[in-house]
């Protein structure tokens, strides 16, 4: 037998005890049993208490017996529970056209590309190929969609027609919501460029030093939230802050700069969103205190909405499109699963209930669907339910 | 039957007719024994598992559980076992490194050479990496089956903390299987790069 072979014992489930091992532990037990029976004897006789039935027992002891005790191997159940919640499953990212008529998401399935289909799931097709699995942004009239591809911003019609590059740099590019600029970032410093590659110009000073993860507009067009990547710590996914800033590149506000530094250790946020109002911020805390939080955009007013239960992990909040509601993925269960609450933190119910990774919430635009990520049969697929968690089914 | 009412019945009956107690005995020694077995090596076992029960004996009146009193038994074993730490690292530790600790013994030792991967080894590394509370609660969860609830009571503490201490558990075991991962990625064959 080889070392592997060894190995592998690890997951097995080990031998019941011996013979002897639990004669001589019910021996023990029995020493223990006679201790207090002379007192307890004594009481019982005082009380005049009825004895149990030998036959109760007997009939006891024979259905307990018949009880199949566990193996107590390392199973599925412990790898799953390690493995369940991956950082970068292998199909990620579903985003509705604004229409709601479509679902572009990335893939590595085969070989890393970027996806459309109807919102059936009915003609999925690869668009483009990219080298990251970077969120896609679709222009506000649904017809085309901005990508990232060997770390410059593509354009392109939705079908995958008429590919363009529009920067020579870039990642997270973002549309504007009256579809005229795109707003990009390349190394911690945001720049904009007019959607048909004209007018390129530098937004800001450099902020943060690693990519950008997120860059959203406001929808009124007049703000821009980004995701930066601070410090240049080695193996550090997940060191990023929160910024807010006018459309012009001037004010700009650190929403994470009360919740502590990044390093050692996670850094203090991630997935920040719009409220489809513009006027609050959810994301994700991740150094301490983990939850999911909502925040003016000056930075004021920040609230936990999920305190309890304390220490699980959360992601992925996203606001319905009447913003009342907010859907996001916690491992409260101990894996990962959609959760739903009223925007007040309120009402809080899960909409998947599995020993499967479930993630990536996203609300289709007429908030009466919600996609998600899962791989509860096996592979990572995009599903697709109701708001109220009925009716889920794979799309892909 | 409702098994899980008949446990507290039985646990209650044995206040006042302590061989009721070996009812709990019978029941639930296998699972006890092969849950030490697992952690700490037959040898432990036998001597824990044993303790275990003389200890339930004696302190079955603040037993707190209303349905199965396994979680209880698990605590108690649980408990038990942080008296041998170091022989439950040593076990995990020869796990991990080319070695096998031959005080375990599988229910299905033929089939237990046959397939499985090397994961189980630096599954093993990571577990004597975790924090002994930490490998507890998720021991508890994923070879016990117990649930939040079931671990809180088993090991006296407030749920919230066992899901602090699971989730703990595995951001280490996450940590230490890519560092695993890492280490042996310079003799895999050439393919698809899998990172996104």
């Amino acid at each position: 037998m080889d070392e592997m072979d060894l190995f592998r014992n690890f997951r097995r489930g080990v031998a019941a005890p011996s013979a002897e091992a639990q004669r001589r532990a019910s021996a023990r037990l029995a020493s223990a049993l006679e201790e207090p029976m002379g007192r307890e004897k004594a009481a019982r006789l005082r009380h005049g208490r009825r004895r149990w039935p030998l036959a109760a027992i007997a009939a006891a002891i024979l259905v307990g017996g018949l009880l199949v005790a566990p193996a107590f191997g390392i199973g599925d159940r412990l790898l799953a529970l390690i493995q369940g919640a991956p950082a970068r499953p292998e199909v990620q990212s579903p985003v509705w056209s604004p229409d709601g008529r479509r679902i572009a998401f990335v893939s590595r399935r085969d070989g890393k590309a970027l996806y459309v289909m109807n919102a059936d799931g009915s003609g999925l097709r690869i668009v483009a190929r990219v080298e990251r699995l970077a969120t896609p942004a679709w222009s506000p009239d649904g017809l085309r969609i901005a990508f990232e591809r060997n770390g410059q911003v593509y354009v392109m019609n939705a079908d995958g027609n008429a590919q363009r590059r529009l920067t020579r740099r870039g990642h997270a590019p973002a549309w504007s919501p009256d579809g005229r600029r795109i707003a990009f970032v390349i190394t911690g410093k945001l720049y904009v460029v007019n959607a048909d590659g004209s007018g390129h110009r530098t937004l800001t000073r450099r902020i943060g030093d690693g990519a950008a993860n997120s860059l959203a507009w406001s929808p009124d067009g007049r703000k821009l939230l980004v995701l930066l990547e601070h410090g240049s710590a080695p193996l550090c996914a997940i060191c990023d802050r929160v910024y807010v800033l006018n459309a012009d590149g001037s004010g700009l506000r650190d929403l994470t700069r009360k919740l502590g530094g990044s390093q050692p250790g996670p850094g203090p946020a991630s997935d920040p969103v719009w409220s489809p109002d513009g006027r609050r911020i959810a994301f994700v805390r991740l150094n301490t205190r983990h939850g999911v939080y909502v925040a003016n955009v000056g930075g004021s007013e920040m609230r936990n909405l999920t305190p309890k239960p304390k220490g699980a992990a959360y992601s992925a909040p996203t606001w319905s499109p009447d913003g009342r509601k907010i859907a996001f993925a916690s491992e409260r269960d101990g894996n990962s699963e959609i959760y739903l609450m009223n925007a007040d933190g309120s009402g809080q119910q899960s909409l998947t209930r599995n020993l499967a990774y479930d993630g990536d919430p996203g609300w289709s635009p007429d908030g009466q669907k919600i996609t998600f990520v899962s791989n509860r049969d096996g592979r990572f697929e995009i599903y697709v339910m109701n708001a109220d968690g009925s009716g889920q089914r794979s799309l892909t | 039957m409702d098994t899980a009412s008949s446990d507290a019945d039985y646990l209650a009956c044995s206040l006042h007719e302590p061989t009721a107690f070996e009812l709990i005995f019978d029941r639930h020694f296998g699972a006890v024994h092969k849950y030490l077995h697992r952690r700490a090596g037959r040898e432990l076992a036998d001597e824990l598992a044993a303790e275990t029960f003389a200890l339930a004996f004696a302190r079955r009146e603040s037993c707190r559980a209303s349905g199965s009193v396994l979680p209880w038994l698990y605590g108690i074993a649980t408990n038990l076992l942080h008296r041998h730490r170091r022989a439950e690292r040593r076990q995990l530790h020869a796990y991990s490194r080319s070695g096998v600790d031959r005080s375990v013994a599988y229910e299905d030792e033929a089939a237990a050479r046959v397939d499985g991967s090397a994961l189980d080894a630096r599954l093993a590394g990571a577990l004597a990496a975790m924090r002994p509370r930490e490998r507890d609660v998720l021991l508890l969860f994923a070879l016990a089956d117990l649930s939040y609830e079931e671990i809180a009571l088993a090991l006296d503490v407030p749920v919230g903390t066992v899901r602090t201490w699971l989730h703990r558990a595995r951001l280490t075991a996450q940590r230490e299987l890519a560092a695993a991962e890492a280490d042996v990625s310079p003799l895999a064959t050439t393919g698809v790069d899998l990172n996104g």
